[in-house]
Parts: C-alpha cells; structure tokens; sequence
C-alpha cells in the first residue's frame, strides 16, 4: 500500500471516529403558566457529585441577571468564556424551548448529569429544577421540575 | 496681527476638535454593554482591570496586562472591539512579539466552547 491510499484511509477512520464520538442530543424544556415575565434557564452539565462541568444553553439574554441561576453561576464563575455563543432569548411562560447539539458520547452513562435552573423577574428563584442524569435510560422519559418546568426530556 | 493670530489659534481649535472627535464612539446608548462584561473579558484576556469609565462615549479601560505592564485602552461599548491601546512596558514582559501575542488573544475569548453553536427552538 502507498501513501496515497493510506493518508486518505487514515484520513476516513478519523472522521469516523470523530462522528462517532459526538452524539446529537435535543433537550425539551417545557414551562408552567407560572405568570410572570420570560424565565432565565440554564441548561449544563455536572459530574457525578453534582460538580459543574459544562454549559449547554443560557436563555436569557442579560448576563447582569445570570447571579439568579445560581446553581450555574456558582459552578460556571459567570465567566463569559464559559456562555459565549450559548445565550439566546428567554421562554416565556408555557413555552416550550428544544436545544439541539452535540455532547461527546464519554459523557452519556458516566454518571454525569443535566442540571436546569431557573429565575424570574420578581418571582423566585429555583436552582436546580429538574436534575437528571445523562444515560441511554433516561432518553424520552419526562421529568418534572420543581419550579418552573413543567416537563424536561432529552432524546438522542 | 492680532486678527491674525485669533485666525490662527481658532483653524488650530477647530482641527484639534476635528480630529478628537474622530476618536470618538458613537455606538447608541441602547446597544451598549453593560461595563462588567467588558471586565469579565479583559479579565478572561489576563488584564488585571483596575478601572472602567466613559470617555468620549467609548469605555476606558486602565490597568496591567498578563505580563504586568500599565495598559490603557478604549473599547466601542456596543461591540467591545478594541480601538485604542497604549502599553507602557513596565513590566516582566518582554516587548518583542507583544503586537503577534495580542493581535491572536483580542478575538472572542471563547476557546471552550469552539464546537458548533446549538439548534434551539422556542415554541
């Protein structure tokens, strides 16, 4: 065999490998009517003992209001480097936010965990509202916050 | 002569004036960032911030660099772009490759988070 047959060979069992390795995961969030203005939510992950690991999605768009997530905000430091390009719009009451990415498959049956808190304008605020972990198990089954969410599932 | 002079003292004011306010931001109010997000990323970016404030409608910035040199900087407050640096090598730091070194660490200060940006839907 020749380099010019193996580099393209390598090359494919590379991108094969690199697509195997990530997994393309959905998280629905569904809100309660609680009646009041758009929820803050963030969406990350944390190890086994509930250590913060990663940040998933922030909605909500003022980051003077992040302190109100405080489960994240403790893990996270608030740091910008950590949220940057994953904030987008708050979700109104009764809404239903789905975030789709990709989370490297090392992370599902870990014992790793999907924590959401969330925050409202003169309302209080809840941290840890659902907490779930991130197995092949848990995919479809529907959890139920104890603040503002509804209803969390995640499917892959 | 003392028309003269006035004549002359007035053209110097009113070129002085219009080359400072070129250096003026003129981002509209409604846009701007809030100052603590300016120094969470010159902190990100190593700087020891030891003071923000308006100027000329840009955000200020003085304080010490990674390598301790003073620094002074202005940034759009919309944008947070950088417009104006001023570096006095005090310092441990050395000065060679300092423009090469800054140039790469002025962009988005996000290196965690470089996979794509997710798909999310709110219904």
């Amino acid at each position: 065999m020749t380099y010019r047959t193996l580099i393209p060979a390598a090359l494919a069992i590379v991108l094969s490998t690199m697509a195997a390795n990530a997994r393309e995961i959905t998280f629905t969030t569904e809100l309660k009517n609680y009646g009041g203005d758009g929820a803050y939510v963030a969406l990350y992950l944390t190890n086994e003992a509930g250590q913060y690991q990663q940040t998933l999605w922030i909605a909500g768009e003022k980051s003077k209001y992040y302190k109100h997530l405080s489960g994240w905000a403790r893990g996270s430091g608030q740091r910008s480097s950590e949220y940057d390009g994953l904030t987008g719009a708050s979700v109104a009451a009764g809404k239903t936010m789905t975030v789709t990415l990709d989370l490297a498959d090392s992370l599902i049956d870990s014992g790793h965990q999907i924590r959401v808190d969330t925050a409202v304008e003169d309302m209080r605020d809840n941290r840890y509202d659902v907490v779930v972990p991130l197995t092949t198990e848990g995919v479809n089954q529907i959890t139920a916050g104890r603040g503002y969410v509804q209803s969390f599932s995640y499917s892959f | 002569m003392n028309i003269l002079r006035m004549t002359a003292l007035m053209a110097t004011f009113l070129i002085s004036t219009a080359a400072l306010a070129d250096d003026d931001c003129t981002d509209p109010v409604a846009d701007w960032q809030p100052q603590e997000n300016l120094r969470q990323l010159m902190i990100d970016n190593g700087w020891d911030v030891k003071r923000i404030k308006v100027d000329d409608g840009c955000y200020e910035v003085k304080g010490f660099d990674q390598d301790g040199n003073r620094v002074e900087a202005k940034f759009s407050p919309a944008t947070l772009e950088i417009r104006e640096l001023e570096v006095k090598f005090t310092g441990s730091g050395h000065r060679s490759g300092y423009l090469k070194k800054h140039s790469v660490q002025q962009k988005p200060v996000n290196n965690k988070n470089t996979r794509k940006k997710p798909k999310v839907n709110i219904q």
